[in-house]
Order: structure tokens, then C-alpha cells, then sequence
């Protein structure tokens, strides 16, 4: 079972998105911040990261520049998932190597699709 | 070009570094040519009037010299009439002196200007005198005076210095001394009237007291505050309204304008007199021939004190638009400033309303996620089988949470367009290959309405530069109120070339516009009161939208409309080839 940390604040938004994950056959890890979400990474190992990006304790863009700097993390897929629609944090994100990156609100099925399309790729 | 340097320059004089700097030279350039122009109408006009005081004092000096000149000359020709008289040339061959200035008692009373008159033999002694002093002074020695020793060297007539009167000491004169010359007689006995011939056999000599002068210059009119004197060949004072000539021997020879009449210098200026410590105008014109001077003179203070009359005027009117053109500048700057402050504030209130919609709507999208994702995990059967009530019940919440979404996302897009930070994507494309994505797009839903959806494309309009995604939401916007507001018939998408523009109509056969509408249509938050009462789910931002994306692209957008018969929405857009 593969294994997705989710990294959110809003706890409505996380569990909807837990339900939709586990529905769909994953294994899901919550992580309230920043900080939890760093340490959860390292411990836990997860197959894919998704990110919100608006975070207390820390940006969300500080977040992911510390996942790709450390060696147990760097290679772990990142997703983000934001309310915002600022066209160049997207692009700026994007060179940061994130995997994909899809605003709130966001289509379930279509979250799915996307979160299935990383794992296939990485496991060929 | 202009105009942004004019901007640049505004900008400079309301704020930045160095403010005060470009302000001081905003205000010179501004003042300067008044100022300028003020200076020099001042200068030339005050040197103009100076120039004035200046000649009329020379023309003072000139006629005043002239008249002593023509005075002298008529005394010196007076003695010379008397010394030729024969009979006292004859007395004076015999040697009789007293009979000898007897004969000449007769020209005393109507000459009074003559104080005394005396006959000297060429040795210089004092023979007789005319009125008649002392017996002391007949056989008294002249040899050491002046008049003496220029006549016997020169033989001619000679107008003295000042000098004091030796018989009535304290009283000054000025004597003409004239030769008087025996008939030369030639060797036939003929009188000779050549100089060479004639020997002088005595001095006449005529005295004046000073006030003389002050009498010969009485003709001549001095303004108030000038005054004329006369200075003999030594420098000394001959004649001076304020000094006492008659009775001191009064030395001018160190005063400079003194010393250059006596050179012969005719002219006027200013000069600095040392004795009253004060600046003043004077003229001075040499008595020719006689090697006396004349000197106007008059303290500068009071030469020019009527130069203010006529520059005060200009003083009034330079200092006037001076004034003015001050007022008008700082005006200027005070005006610079508020707008300045008005545009500051016009673009803090923009930027808040951006930052504060930004931010709602953020706000908003947050929560929107969950209830669109919690119905739709619902909706997918992901928990469980829901029966047909909760399924329509769900499917109210999941397209009011749509049409939520669509909501912000258009308030967001209009905000962004509205202040300028929408970025556009501009590349080439095909406007036919556009219209066909949106018919497929819409297609649809034409079908579910039974609407007939088609385009019609006269010519085959080439590739040109314009964003594409954004002209879709344009098309998408207006086929898609075209749809929801037509029951029966069709929308048709017409697209040609217009000039340089390409010209898009999407008409429909449907509802129409009131007249009373037209005007509003394009405005935000504007949806047609007729028109609301369906449930229309638009946004009423669609059309200001596209209004909006249009003008980006230097378009142009507007609607025609029959009501009851339909609309047709038209836009240009400019055929540009390249970004």
C-alpha cells in the first residue's frame, strides 16, 4: 500500500482529502504544519508528498526547499495543492521540481488521476 | 518623449533626493527672466538718466566756462583799448605818470567791476595808482609778482591768480595786467604798428574784487543742490557760493577734478569728495587761454533723487509680475504635490482593493474545497449507496459550490484585469481554429436546448498574434449567454476580415436586450433585471470580462440588439503579425 503525506493546516481540507486517499487505496499520514510535516517525511518515508503551501509555522515554499535539500526526502514526489492563483509562486514551484501542482478548489477524481500518474512513473 | 520628461521633471520637483535642489532650480528658472529683464530695463534706464544729470552738467560747466571766457576776454580787451589811447601814451613817453592814469580817470565810473588801477614802469615800481590809496605805495617794488614777470617776459596782456591786495591786505583780487607800448617809429618817421618795433614803456593794471565773478555768473541757472565754482591757473578758488573768496586764498589745486580742468580736461563723472565723505556728480570745463576752470558740482544723493520718479514705476511693475510669477510657481508645486499625494492615494486604494479581493477570495476558496469534495466523495458512491433524494439534494450543493467557485474565480480574473496584472500569452493562432473549439465546446448543451450552434467564415483569415486561452473565454462567455437565453432557433458565429481587424458576431435568435439595458451590459456585477428572473447562474462579471480582454487587445466590443428578437454581440480584434 502506498504511502501519501498529507501536509495541511485546514482540517476539513484534510479530511476530505484522507477520505478521498483512503477510498482510493492509500495509506494516509497527517501532518498539521510545517515543522510535523518535515519530521513525518523523514520518519515515515512517504511515496508522495502533498503539500498546501499556506502553512503556520513556516512557508510552504521554506517546507519544500528543506524536503529536496535532505537526503532522505529529496527524491520523495511532491505535489502541491494551494488556494492560491498567483501565476509565479506556480512557476516558481515548478522549478523547484514539484510534480504537480493543482489549486483549491481542486476535482477528487482528477487528484486521483494525477497522484496515480506520479507513483506509475516512479515505479517504472 | 515630452511628455514623460515633463512627467520626470514633476516627479522630480515633488519628491526624491535632492527635492529642495530641483525645486530652487525650478523657482530661479522661473523667476530668472523677470528677474533678468527687471535688472537690465533698471540698469539701462537709471545709466540713461545718469548719462542725463550728467551731460546737463557738462552743458552748465560749458556755458559757465564760456561766459567767464567771454568775460575775460572783454576786460583784457577793455585794457588793451585803454592802454593804446594816445594820450596817455604820450604823458607816459614824458614820463609824467600822474598825468598818465589821470587821462584814463574818466573810464572809473562806468566801469565799477574795476576796484583800482595802477601804472608800473618796467622795473617793476609802482608809479601812480588810480583812486589815489597812499603816497607809501608809489615807488613800492612789483618785480616779485607774477603779473610782473609774464608781462615784461611776454609783452602781452596777462589775467592774474588770485592774490592778496597789497595796499588792503585781507582783500583778494584778480588784476589784467596789459603792456602799453610806445609808437614804433620807422626811419622815415612813420609810425609802426608791429610788435617788434613798439617798446613797452609801462604796466596798466586793472584790479577786481571777487565778487565779480559771482556777478558775471549769475545768468547761469544751477538746479537745487549744484553749485558752479572757479578756480584760477594755481588751483585757488576765484569764485565758490560757499566760500569766502574775497577774503582767503583758498587752495582746490588737490582736488582731482581741479587738477584735471587745470590740465586742460573737459568732462564729468563721479568722484568721491573726501571732504564731505560723499559721492558727487560733477563737470568740469577749462576757461581756455586763460588756464582758469570751471567746476558743477553737486552731492550724487541729490543729483539722483529724481531717477526714482520715473523708475519707480518700473520698479512697480517688474516687482509686480515678480510677485506673480512667484505666486504662480509655488503654485505650480503646491499643485504638483497634491497630485502627486491624490495619485499616491489613488494607487494605495488600488492596490488595498487588489490585495483585499486577493485575499477574500483565497478566504473563500479554502472552505469551498471541502463542501465541493465532501459531496462529491458522496456523489462518486466512495461511502456508501445514497438514494435518489440525498443524490439531488447533494448534486443542489455540489453546482451551487461550482457556480461559487466560478464566481470567484471571475471576481479574481476581473480584478486582475481591471488593475493590470493580468499576464496575457500572446502567440499566433488561427481565430477559425478558436471558433471551432468553442462551437465543440458548447456543442452540447446546443443540443440538449435543440439550438443550432454554427460558424460562418466568409474568408480564410491567416494567423495572427492574440491570447489565445483568453479570446476562448470571450467566445465561451458569449455563446454561452447567447445559449442560455435562446429557446428556439439558433447561434450563429460569424467571423471576417475587416480592414486590418478581424470583425466576430455572435448573434442569436433569443430574448433580446431592452434599449434601457444597452448601456449597463458591459459593467460589472450588471446582470439585465428581464433576464435575472431565469435562473441563470452567471456571474455578471462574464461581459465586463471580456470587455476588459477585448481592450487588451486593442479591440473594440459592443452589442445590437431588437428585443424579442435577439442580440448580436460584436468584436474586433486588430490583425497584428507580429508581438
Amino acid at each position: 500500500m502506498k504511502k501519501i503525506l498529507i501536509v495541511e493546516d485546514d482540517e476539513s481540507v484534510a479530511d476530505v482529502l484522507q477520505a478521498r486517499l483512503a477510498k482510493s487505496g492509500f495509506q494516509v499520514i497527517w501532518a498539521l504544519d510545517a515543522y510535523q510535516g518535515l519530521t513525518l517525511a523523514k520518519s515515515e518515508a512517504p511515496d508522495l508528498i502533498i503539500l498546501d503551501l499556506m502553512l503556520p509555522g513556516g512557508g510552504g515554499e521554506a517546507t519544500l526547499k528543506n524536503l529536496k535539500m535532505s537526503s532522505k526526502t529529496s527524491f520523495t514526489p511532491v505535489l502541491v495543492l494551494t488556494a492560491s492563483t498567483d501565476a509565479e509562486l506556480k512557476r516558481r514551484m515548478l522549478a523547484e521540481g514539484v510534480v504537480g501542482y493543482m489549486e483549491k478548489p481542486y476535482d477528487g477524481n482528477e487528484l486521483i488521476r494525477a497522484i496515480h500518474a506520479v507513483l506509475d512513473r516512479n515505479n517504472s | 518623449m515630452k511628455a514623460s520628461f515633463m512627467r520626470q521633471l514633476a516627479d522630480r520637483l515633488v519628491g526624491g533626493r535632492n527635492v529642495l535642489f530641483y525645486r530652487a532650480v525650478f523657482l530661479f528658472l522661473f523667476l530668472a527672466p523677470i528677474a533678468f529683464l527687471g535688472w537690465f530695463n533698471y540698469a539701462e534706464t537709471s545709466a540713461h538718466m545718469a548719462e542725463n544729470v550728467l551731460s546737463r552738467k557738462k552743458a552748465l560747466a560749458f556755458l559757465a566756462a564760456t561766459i567767464i571766457h567771454e568775460r575775460l576776454d572783454a576786460v583784457t580787451n577793455f585794457g588793451i583799448f585803454v592802454a593804446t589811447r594816445n594820450k596817455m601814451i604820450e604823458e607816459l613817453e614824458k614820463g609824467n605818470w600822474p598825468e598818465a592814469i589821470a587821462r584814463v580817470e574818466g573810464i572809473l565810473p562806468q566801469f565799477p567791476e574795476i576796484d583800482h588801477m595802477v601804472l608800473c614802469d618796467m622795473e617793476g615800481t609802482v608809479k601812480a595808482d588810480m583812486p589815489f590809496v597812499d603816497a607809501s605805495l608809489l615807488g613800492q617794488s612789483r618785480v616779485d609778482t607774477l603779473w610782473y614777470q609774464q608781462v615784461k617776459k611776454n609783452g602781452r596782456p596777462y589775467v592774474s591768480e588770485v592774490y592778496k591786495k597789497m595796499v588792503e591786505p585781507g582783500v583778494n583780487v584778480v588784476s589784467v595786467s596789459i603792456p602799453v607800448k610806445a609808437k614804433g617809429v620807422l626811419a622815415g618817421g612813420e609810425t609802426s604798428f608791429s610788435e617788434q618795433d613798439q617798446k613797452v614803456l609801462a604796466i596798466f593794471q586793472m584790479q577786481f574784487r571777487m565778487d565779480v565773478f559771482s556777478r558775471w555768473l549769475r545768468v547761469v541757472d544751477v538746479g537745487a543742490g549744484d553749485f558752479i565754482y572757479v578756480v584760477d591757473q594755481h588751483g585757488q578758488i576765484v569764485y565758490h557760493p560757499k566760500l569766502d573768496s574775497q577774503r582767503k586764498i583758498i587752495d582746490f589745486s588737490s582736488v582731482p577734478v581741479v587738477r584735471k580742468v587745470l590740465k586742460g580736461q573737459s568732462g564729468a563723472g563721479l568722484n568721491y569728495n573726501p571732504v564731505e565723505r560723499q559721492m558727487s556728480v560733477a563737470a568740469y570745463e577749462p576757461v581756455r587761454e586763460y588756464g582758469w576752470g570751471v567746476v558743477v558740482t553737486q552731492p550724487a544723493a541729490l543729483a539722483f533723487s529724481d531717477m526714482d520718479r520715473p523708475l519707480r514705476p518700473l520698479l512697480m511693475i517688474y516687482g509686480f509680475a515678480f510677485l506673480t510669477a512667484l505666486v504662480l510657481a509655488l503654485f505650480i508645486l503646491y499643485a504638483l504635490i497634491l497630485q502627486k499625494r491624490a495619485e499616491e492615494e489613488v494607487k494605495n486604494a488600488a492596490a488595498m482593493k487588489s490585495k483585499f479581493t486577493s485575499m477574500v477570495s483565497h478566504e473563500l476558496r479554502t472552505p469551498l474545497g471541502p463542501i465541493k469534495e465532501g459531496a462529491a466523495i458522496i456523489l462518486d458512491g466512495l461511502v456508501g449507496d445514497i438514494n435518489a433524494e440525498q443524490r439531488g439534494l447533494l448534486n443542489i450543493v455540489k453546482n451551487n459550490a461550482d457556480r461559487l467557485h466560478r464566481l470567484i474565480n471571475d471576481v479574481l480574473d476581473f480584478q486582475k484585469l481591471e488593475s493590470g496584472r493580468m499576464p496575457f500569452d500572446l502567440g499566433e493562432h488561427l481565430i477559425s481554429d478558436v471558433v471551432r473549439e468553442v462551437i465543440g465546446a458548447m456543442s452540447l448543451i446546443a443540443k440538449q436546448k435543440q439550438l443550432e450552434l454554427f460558424m460562418v467564415c466568409e474568408q480564410e483569415i491567416p494567423a495572427f498574434i492574440f491570447d489565445r486561452d483568453k479570446i476562448i473565454q470571450v467566445l465561451m462567455n458569449l455563446v454561452s449567454n447567447a445559449l442560455k437565453f435562446t429557446d428556439k432557433g439558433h447561434v450563429k458565429i460569424s467571423v471576417c476580415k475587416d480592414g486590418n481587424f478581424v470583425h466576430i458576431v455572435v448573434e442569436d435568435t433569443g430574448l433580446g436586450i431592452a434599449l434601457e439595458d444597452m448601456p449597463k451590459l458591459f459593467h460589472s456585477f450588471q446582470q439585465i433585471v428581464t433576464l435575472n428572473d431565469r435562473k441563470s447562474g452567471g456571474t455578471g462579471l462574464g461581459l465586463a470580462i471580456s470587455k476588459e480582454i477585448i481592450v487588451r487587445h486593442a479591440g473594440k466590443i459592443w452589442a445590437e440588439s431588437v428585443f424579442g428578437q435577439g442580440s448580436a454581440f460584436h468584436f474586433l480584434l486588430p490583425i497584428k503579425e507580429k508581438v
